[in-house]
């Protein structure tokens, strides 16, 4: 066995930082656009203001995660099964775990948007929740995703038991496919051109999510250098793809929600609380970059050659930013230019 | 091969999945026209104050509109009415001469709450009272009174915000400790 390099505590640690770090970027959106009190009007209790970002932002990590774990088996595919089956084994008891998770969270969402939209945290009935998933589409989504989550538990639950009989693409597939939802029901259904930034905003989770799901996933095998210099090879070629794709879909659909207010312009449109978001996320996918230039091109090599390196720590970075982003995506996601 | 396969995999299921869900134009409503209009000087009160969106407006006990006076007193005193895609209110005669905003939250036809304020100006003084107890929602810090008269109002019979969020949080660990332990028992 490879002699591990970097201490298991500080990479258990990790996705917490990386959750963290995706709830710091959802609080400070909600400052940064702060929706203000309308004159006369029942305002949503500030709990459910808050609430409602914070339990999107944990429905994010939770989804990244399952999409990540269940991305795993394909990046060590072709390694011999003595040396993948304890790594998969723990991958997929935590896949359960992270699609239970998005799946609770879509629904804690349903009840907080509910209580935002009746203005009240203490008159939640059975009707007003069943009239929202029915009639709203924001709702029907979420019934959509949770039932979804819920279909990857099961199909999760099967894998735990007859192991990698039960392709990983499939579990993929089926992730992915539980990411679709929530961005048709978002502010993007609002705008001229909808359906080619709909399809722009949907490649944007979609490509964000595998990137991110599958750094994360990585770092079950850090301890591993034999496996680590069969998957990050893969895995590099999957972020090359995802960046680019990242990259391209967030810039189109950002200028085209800036765009939707001509009267203010491109600059006054970049000081709103939305513009501001939106050169957030950029310096993150900048920086974003950088690293991931820096695995690509310095720890890639070595990690292929079986060197011992940092990739750990390196990788750990990458998807503390990487949350950060998130965060904002999901204020961004909930906010009109204005 | 294979990040190139996933890599293939991940876009051929988005693009069925995007071709497949993208539906119609599902846009919010926009307010189109306003009755009192916006930034209007106006030397006597409306009867009414009608709001006219560009598609109609779902009819829910949701939707609200309101008239804040110049000392921040409330002047509407009934439910808003929808028709169509107008939304409207009846109003008596106004107080003291100065601002007054008309405020607005009603449900898009696509499910989605839009709302926003209409400012105007009432340049003559009039003899109006305004409507008496607490504004509906003038103060944030005060929620606990909001909630109780709007639990009133509708005889809805819900419980509290966290009765649901502790029973998602009780499923969860359930669930969890029941996935933990299948994967003992084959592991």
């Amino acid at each position: 066995m490879p002699a591990r390099r970097t201490a298991p505590r500080i990479r258990a640690a990790i996705p917490i930082y990386a959750a963290a770090a995706t709830l710091a970027g959802a609080l400070i959106g909600i400052a940064a656009t702060g929706a203000g009190a309308t004159n006369g009007i029942i305002d949503p209790p500030a709990a459910v203001l808050v609430g409602v970002p914070v339990a999107r932002a944990l429905l994010a990590v939770a989804a990244v995660a399952t999409v990540g774990l269940s991305l795993l088996p394909i990046l060590v595919r072709d390694e011999r099964v003595s040396a993948t089956e304890p790594v998969l084994a723990v991958a997929r008891r935590a896949a359960m775990v992270t699609a239970l998770l998005w799946a609770t969270c879509a629904m804690v969402v349903l009840v907080l948007q509910v209580a935002e939209l009746h203005g009240t945290t203490t008159a939640i009935g059975v009707g007003d929740l069943r009239e929202y998933a029915t009639q709203v589409a924001g709702g029907r989504a979420l019934v959509i995703v949770a039932a979804l989550a819920l279909a990857h538990v099961a199909l999760g639950a099967v894998a735990v038991r007859a192991g990698e009989k039960v392709p990983a693409e499939a579990r993929t597939g089926l992730a992915l496919f539980a990411l679709l939802p929530l961005p048709v029901a978002g502010h993007a259904s609002t705008w001229d051109r909808h359906e080619y930034l709909l399809m722009a905003v949907e490649l944007h989770v979609l490509g964000a999510s595998a990137w991110a799901g599958g750094l994360a996933a990585l770092l079950l095998l850090a301890g591993n250098r034999r496996l680590l210099a069969t998957a990050v090879p893969r895995f590099s070629v999957l972020a090359t793809i995802c960046l680019l794709l990242t990259a391209a879909t967030g810039l189109a659909s950002a200028f085209a929600a800036l765009d939707q207010q001509p009267a203010l312009g491109l600059t006054a449109a970049l000081g709103t609380g939305y513009g501001q978001l939106v050169i957030a996320k950029v310096l993150c996918l900048a920086a974003i970059g950088l690293l991931g230039a820096r695995l690509r091109f310095r720890l890639v090599p070595r990690i292929a050659r079986h060197v011992p390196t940092a990739f750990a720590s390196w990788a750990g970075l990458e998807l503390a930013l990487m949350g950060l982003a998130f965060g904002f995506a999901v204020v961004l996601s909930r906010t009109a230019v204005s | 091969m294979s990040a190139v396969r996933t890599g293939t995999l991940a876009a051929l299921v988005a693009a069925c999945a995007v071709l497949g869900l993208a539906t119609p134009a599902a846009a919010h409503n926009v307010l189109v026209s306003s009755e009192p209009e916006d930034g209007v000087s106006l030397d006597s009160s409306p009867e009414t104050v009608t709001l006219t969106f560009d598609q109609a407006v779902q009819d829910s006990d949701v939707n609200q509109i309101a008239v804040t006076g110049p000392d921040g007193e409330q002047w509407v005193d009934a439910p808003p009415d929808v028709d169509g895609n107008e939304v409207s209110v009846p109003l008596g005669e106004l107080g003291p001469a100065g601002e007054y905003v008309i405020g607005y939250y009603v449900l898009s036809a696509d499910g989605h709450p839009v709302g926003d304020e209409i400012p105007f100006t009432l340049t003559a003084e009039e003899a109006g009272t305004p409507h008496a107890g607490d504004p509906a929602g003038d103060e944030r810090g005060d929620d606990s009174g909001d909630d109780a008269e709007g639990a009133a109002e509708d005889g809805d019979s819900g419980v509290g915000i966290w009765v649901w969020l502790v029973g998602a949080g009780g499923l969860l660990v359930i669930g969890i400790a029941l996935a933990l332990r299948l994967g003992r028992g084959t592991g």
